[in-house]
């Protein structure tokens, strides 16, 4: 066995840590090495010295702040988990509302076209098919909220869906529905006058666009 | 050594070596623990009062310096506080409050590696020495905390669990994640570091104290 291989095991063994037959073969080169049964003493001084060294002086006064911390951290911590429960509830109520609002929001969006009844409320104008303005979008029913043009409830009662569905408008109906734009720029207005009854397709309506001072 | 080592050692026991299967459940801890899992504030208190000098010694030795031991025996006692209900009874409760402690102290090990901290102020003894016996004492620690700061963090928890809190081998491997024969390779690397330490210091200074 060399030396360097000896104190490896006598690193081990100080500790009990050698299984028997290495420890055996340790033995048998220590009787004949002098200076690795140097080191092997110096390494028992070593673990011995450390191990009566290793009780900490710790005050009472020291487990007492730290006990008293850990109690002032459970208190906060309970504090902050209620307070945070509540500020969840609030946000969740929040989130609840915005919900709400965004969907009635929509719903009334859709009610001029799908609702049955659309006569008993104040009707969402549609927009034109082809309007003057060209950030105006004329695929869709709706404007584009992002866009500058944006649709105004107007009050007027509207005929039932299923005759607005009709192609062409009832004899004698002369009743026109108004629609206002607001653009982009406040003193600018588009208003369009739409006979009721008539589909986009069965005929342009007529529109001016006023600048309002 | 300290006295958690047995207790360590007999919730291994109770798989079948010494003590009587059971025991850690009707132990005055395993009451305390009881208690203070039903929500007795005492109890935990009590429970704080009995383990505090295990845990804080513990984190001593392998964080170095009071002020993290402190903070780290607080987390400690916060996780046992919060994970208490977990704690299934009859399980050792030395040896959970054991593995907390190793655990909190190296996620505190890798907190200084990422953001260390600023110079530190001369190490100071909890108390003021009153006696040549407590001047000596402090002394020792102080010299043994300068030889476990040579060491790499590994080596230095392998090192302090097996000589330090007397846990064998495979209840260090267990503990630290590792297997048995890495952490005798550690144990015996620390072993030699501290014993150059302490040739280094004879050779500086008159003597070990």
């Amino acid at each position: 066995m060399r030396c360097e291989e000896a104190r490896k095991l006598l690193a081990l063994e100080s500790g009990g840590d050698l299984p028997g037959a290495r420890d055996r073969a340790l033995a048998s080169h220590l009787e004949v090495c002098r200076r690795c049964r140097a080191f092997s003493e110096e390494l028992a001084l070593a673990v011995a010295w450390m191990r009566s060294a290793a009780e900490p002086v710790i005050s009472e006064a020291d487990y007492a702040a730290m006990r008293r911390e850990v109690w002032r951290r459970i208190e906060s911590g309970r504090g902050a988990r209620s307070s945070s429960f509540g500020a969840g509830r609030l946000v969740l109520a929040a989130a609840g509302l915005l919900a709400a609002v965004l969907s009635l929001f929509l719903l009334a969006r859709k009610s001029p076209q799908e609702s049955p009844v659309a006569s008993a409320r104040p009707a969402v104008v549609e927009p034109p098919p082809a309007p003057p303005n060209p950030t105006v979008s004329s695929a869709g029913p709706a404007p584009s909220p992002a866009h500058a043009a944006e649709p105004v409830r107007v009050a007027v009662s509207r005929p039932p869906r299923s005759a607005r569905r009709r192609p062409v408008a009832p004899a004698g109906d002369s009743a026109v529905e108004r629609i206002e734009f607001r653009t982009a720029n406040p003193n600018v207005r588009i208003i369009w006058l739409v006979r009721k009854g008539e589909e986009k397709s069965s005929s342009m309506p007529a529109g001016r666009t006023e600048e309002v001072s | 050594m300290s006295s958690l080592a047995p207790a360590l050692l007999t919730g291994e026991a109770r798989t079948g070596r010494e003590a009587p299967p059971g025991e850690g459940a009707t132990s005055p801890i395993a009451a305390l623990v009881e208690r203070a899992r039903e929500g007795d504030g005492r109890a935990f208190d009590r429970l704080m009062v009995e383990t505090q000098e295990r845990v804080m010694g513990l984190a001593w030795r392998l964080l170095g310096s009071r002020e993290e031991a402190r903070d780290a025996s607080q987390e400690v006692y916060l996780r046992v506080f919060r994970h208490l209900g977990r704690f299934r009874a009859g399980e050792d409760f030395h040896a959970w409050l054991y593995r907390i402690t190793v655990n909190v102290c190296r996620d505190s090990i890798r907190r200084r590696r990422r953001n260390p901290p600023a110079p530190a102020f001369p190490v100071e003894p909890s108390r003021p020495p009153e006696a040549e016996e407590d001047l000596l004492g402090a002394e020792r620690w102080n010299l043994l905390l300068e030889a476990l700061a040579s060491l790499p963090p590994k080596e230095r928890a392998a090192l302090v669990l097996r000589d330090l809190e007397g846990l064998t081998s495979e209840q260090v491997a267990r503990l630290l994640g590792s297997r048995a024969a890495t952490v005798r390779g550690q144990i015996a690397s620390a072993r030699l570091r501290i014993r150059n330490f302490c040739v280094a210091l004879i050779g500086g200074r008159e003597a070990l104290p």
